[in-house]
């Protein structure tokens, strides 16, 4: 899959802290991964994972209490961390563009759809009013919006929510971005509408060869769109590997957790396993692996120390003390309880 | 009658425990904020001035001493000084309060009553909701002090008119927002359920739907006495309220006003006056709305 | 929409048919008899009863408010019991005054309400913001008939940069403003202190909604996020609060033209409270209800133009 070695944004050992009134908190703890041109890659956790808060740091758009403690963010080669405001203004949806998940509070209630991608068009460039004019209409057919002539004169109110996301994508595209960053952007959509917006992206990122960085909650949005995969746990990337690796062959209990969770249509009669007990909070400072205490593996040393990363083949890394031991296969959550946590 | 009460008291208890324990937090919440705090302390000496007034003053407020007028405060046994007839500033100022607060209460409480059963009624009955609503929409149309004028040009100005005055004008803002609480209320199922058994109306109505109306109605109130205070003052200040020489803080503006070159304390000591005591309740008001309204709180 | 402001502008006709009826009616119920009263207590009761037959005060009640409302639709309101002047003529005398007073009140209200609002909301929790936040409660809490007392012992009588009261230049001169601003402050500052809170909350409500996150991924400057698509949203509720303001400027100029004796409606008003001169008093009641009921329509009719998911079309 990443046969173009072409490195579009490169994540180095990224920290991100909050500070609040009990103290700072940290959010993401040192996490590194790249994304290629024309590649789709998926992070893939619960809430509070750290996995949207990562996504705004690369835009800089966290909230005044979040700030990036240590590590890089490299857009073409380019160290990203030190820019003004100014320079990021410049970046943002001319190289990188970002949707939302929720299309319904994304888009400006007060102002026109078309106003809102014109405005985002004149931005970065100085098109005539007619050229502009025509270029909003073209996105608007390009993220597939029947009768954009009529559409463009229209408030966000009167569209429905599959339309807005579509005009979210517009507004998105509107300066050719070489990166599209999406923060489940079909979470709030009807399951049909979903399919229909998750291919839109597929087939623009193919046409525009953009890399797409895709966060979601939902294993099955992945296994239709991503190429590579990060599970993020806790602040950290616990499992990485192509989409056939990790869900094939998880090595993470989490991750294992995770596609527990859903239905599977190739295995319709394995039962549902939802993963016990609830993410942490930031505030929760749990010893070694942040996973240990809902791990049903979980061994003496997993509360001690981290776990170090192991490579189970070139591209699949996981941090899980199982694989030391090497005693855990996937396949040992169906041949009964082995390691019962008591 | 008098057994039904009690009996509705003595079942009360258990069900009322939520919306309390919600106040309690909401108390405790503000007992956090120093702000709240001081402000509640105001109040208190306020009362306290009101309450023991003829005992805290040397002087009778409306004795005249014509050989020790316009003395300044600091002065010899009137420490804020005296007036143009040479009678003590405090002593009037403790006294004025006792109007102030006695006005202020007794109009918010008579405004809290009347506003409580106009929004019962609007928000509970629909039948009666289309006819309430254009009543206090007529209420409206007379802004701000205006509606209050108008009764007192009426029934002439006093201390008595001016209660009545100011408890009418408070009644609209109250009616509705106790009928949009009662709209909200009245969906939840506990009350579709107290229904379904053949609940009596003034049952539900005052032990159900009631208790759950308090949190806006406390942070109204307490709003509402600090702009009764400011209205009161108004009133008598224009010579519309309480006459002459009655010590009311508003009328003691309006008599100072003209001696403000030579005795300046004469208009400055009851202007603070007012201000602060009106400002403790609008910030005792503010910081209680900021502990019983959960929303607040993500705004912040 | 067409159907929501003829729906609107015939429920306002109703409200101020009610209005008149009410001020009439409290009128008619007030102790007191007019006639005496204009013939003075010493006059013979053949020329109180005279009087009362000539002015129609034997007639019933509904004949009567029928009468005053016929005079009404021709702009007449009726003669004062004090001065006898012609009440219409007397308001329109004083009309331009208050007009004046409100204009420059709600001007500053609006202009330092939103301006403060908008300055606390951009530097929350700092102190700006809390001094901003205190002081606008403050605000609330000053009586205005106070506050425009000291103003003038500073500002006229110890400074004397401003005359000491009364409108007595046109508008736009310099003389005119100068005696405008002090009484304009004073009448707009609580006005201002509830535009700033409201503003300000809600500001911040909208600052941390969605769509700002989107405009600044979508690189708009600074500047403009706040100014055209935070400010644009926050002006919405807070425009129903410019609509109120206007009610408490109304109440406001009743007493601050007594205090900075400006010859205008709210003076005219107490003065005829005072002397029980109800013809007056009803026709300045029926006068400030009646355009604060207009105001409140255009408030409405504004929100459809700043706020396009309202519709009002059912």
């Amino acid at each position: 899959m990443q046969n173009s070695n072409e490195n579009l944004l490169r994540v180095e050992e990224l920290k991100i802290e909050f500070s609040s009134s009990k103290g700072p908190t940290r959010a993401v703890n040192d996490i590194t991964f790249n994304v290629s041109k024309g590649e789709t890659v998926c992070i893939v956790g619960e809430s509070g994972s750290g996995k949207s808060i990562t996504l705004l740091s690369i835009m800089k758009l966290l909230s005044k209490n979040g700030e990036i403690t240590n590590g890089n963010i490299h857009f073409q080669g380019n160290n990203m961390r030190n820019l003004s405001n100014k320079q990021m203004r410049k970046i943002r949806n001319q190289e990188i563009s970002m949707i939302f998940q929720d299309p319904m509070t994304a888009l400006n209630p007060v102002f026109t759809i078309g106003y809102q991608i014109t405005e985002t068009i004149l931005n970065h460039s100085g098109l005539s009013k007619k050229a502009t004019h025509e270029r909003v209409i073209e996105l608007l057919t390009l993220v597939g919006i029947p009768a954009p002539k009529q559409r463009i004169k229209q408030y966000p109110h009167e569209l429905s929510g599959g339309m807005r996301q579509r005009v979210m994508i517009a507004i998105a595209l509107s300066n050719n971005p070489k990166l599209l960053i999406a923060d489940e952007p079909t979470t709030a959509l009807d399951v049909t509408i979903q399919s229909q917006i998750l291919d839109l992206i597929q087939d623009l990122k193919e046409k525009f060869n953009m890399g797409v960085l895709f966060v979601t909650h939902d294993m099955s949005v992945v296994t239709e769109i991503a190429d590579r995969i990060l599970v993020m746990y806790g602040g950290k990337i616990v499992e990485e590997g192509t989409v056939e690796d990790v869900m094939v062959n998880p090595k993470h209990p989490y991750t294992e957790g995770l596609l527990n969770s859903v239905p599977d249509i190739n295995r319709p009669d394995r039962p549902l396993e939802p993963i016990p007990g609830s993410p942490p909070s930031l505030d929760d400072d749990i010893p070694g692996c942040h996973f240990h205490p809902r791990c049903k593996y979980a061994m003496e040393e997993c509360s001690i120390e981290y776990p170090s990363t192991f490579t189970i083949d070139s591209d699949h890394h996981v941090n899980c003390w199982l694989q030391k031991t090497g005693e855990w296969s996937h396949h040992v959550s169906e041949s009964e309880v082995l390691y019962d946590s008591q | 009658m008098g057994k039904s009460h009690a009996e509705l008291e003595g079942t009360q208890i258990v069900e009322k425990k939520q919306p309390r324990s919600l106040l309690n937090e909401a108390i405790r919440q503000v007992l956090r904020n120093r702000l709240a705090l001081i402000s509640l302390v105001v109040i208190l000496i306020q009362i306290f001035m009101a309450i023991f007034a003829p005992w805290i003053v040397a002087h009778d407020p409306l004795a005249q001493n014509l050989s020790a007028t316009y003395l300044s405060p600091g002065s010899d046994g009137h420490w804020l000084g005296t007036d143009q007839y040479g009678r003590d500033v405090w002593s009037r100022m403790a006294h004025g309060a006792r109007i102030s607060l006695f006005v202020g209460i007794s109009a918010t409480a008579l405004g809290l009553i009347g506003g409580t059963i106009l929004g019962l009624t609007a928000g509970y009955f629909r039948r009666l909701d289309g006819i309430i609503m254009r009543i206090l929409d007529l209420m409206f149309a007379f802004p701000n002090i205006l509606l209050a004028l108008l009764i007192v040009a009426i029934l002439g100005p006093s201390i008595v008119n001016t209660i009545i005055a100011l408890s009418i004008w408070a009644i609209p803002s109250i009616a509705r927002i106790l009928r949009s609480r009662v709209l909200t209320v009245k969906k939840q199922e506990f009350i579709t359920a107290q229904r379904s058994i053949g609940a009596s109306y003034p049952r539900i109505l005052f032990k159900h739907i009631l208790p759950n109306c308090t949190a806006p109605l406390i942070v109204v109130g307490a709003m509402e006495i600090g702009t009764a205070i400011l209205a009161t003052a108004a009133l008598g200040y224009l010579g519309l309220g309480a006459q002459p020489p009655a010590p009311e803080w508003g009328a003691m503006v309006s008599e100072g006003q003209e001696y403000m070159f030579n005795a300046p304390h004469l208009v400055l000591i009851p202007g603070i006056v007012i201000m602060i005591s009106v400002f403790a309740f609008n910030l005792f008001g503010d910081a209680l709305r900021d502990a019983l309204d959960p929303k607040t709180d993500i705004n912040k | 929409m067409t159907k929501f402001i003829f729906q609107r502008i015939f429920q306002m006709i109703f409200i101020l048919l009610g209005v008149s009826f009410i001020v009439f009616f409290s009128m008619h119920i007030a102790p007191g008899d007019p006639a005496t009263f204009i013939a003075g207590e010493e006059a013979p009761p053949e020329t109180v009863e005279q009087i009362r037959e000539d002015m129609g005060l034997n007639d019933p009640f509904f004949v009567q408010y029928g009468d005053y409302m016929a005079g009404l639709i021709q702009g007449d309101l009726g003669y004062s019991y004090q001065t006898s002047q012609n009440v219409g003529e007397a308001i329109l005398l004083r009309l331009p005054n208050t007009v004046r007073l409100i204009t420059a009140g709600l001007t500053v209200a609006a202009v330092l309400g939103i301006a403060i609002g908008i300055i606390a909301a951009l530097r929350h929790r700092s102190w700006l913001d809390y001094t901003a936040t205190s002081f606008s409660l403050l605000g609330l809490s000053i009586p205005n008939f106070w506050l425009g007392t000291m103003a003038i012992l500073v500002f006229a009588v110890i400074l004397q940069w401003v005359p000491v009261g009364g409108f007595n230049s046109p508008w736009f001169t310099f003389e005119g403003i100068q005696e405008t601003i002090i009484p304009a402050l004073t009448l707009g500052l609580s006005s201002a202190a509830t535009i700033a809170r409201m503003t300000r909350s809600e500001m911040l409500e909208v600052l941390g909604s969605d769509y700002i996150k989107t405009a600044r991924s979508k690189g708009v400057r600074e500047i403009k996020v706040y100014m055209v698509h935070a400010l644009r949203n926050a002006m919405i509720p807070t425009i129903t609060v410019l609509g109120l303001s206007f009610g408490v400027l109304m109440g406001g100029t009743v007493i601050l033209e007594e205090v900075f004796a400006i010859n205008g409606i709210g003076r005219l008003l107490v003065d005829a409270i005072q002397q029980r001169d109800f013809p007056m008093v009803q026709g300045g009641v029926l006068l400030i209800a009646a355009t604060f009921v207009i105001i409140n329509l255009i408030v409405d009719l504004l929100y459809i133009i700043i706020d396009p998911r309202i519709s009002y079309g059912e």
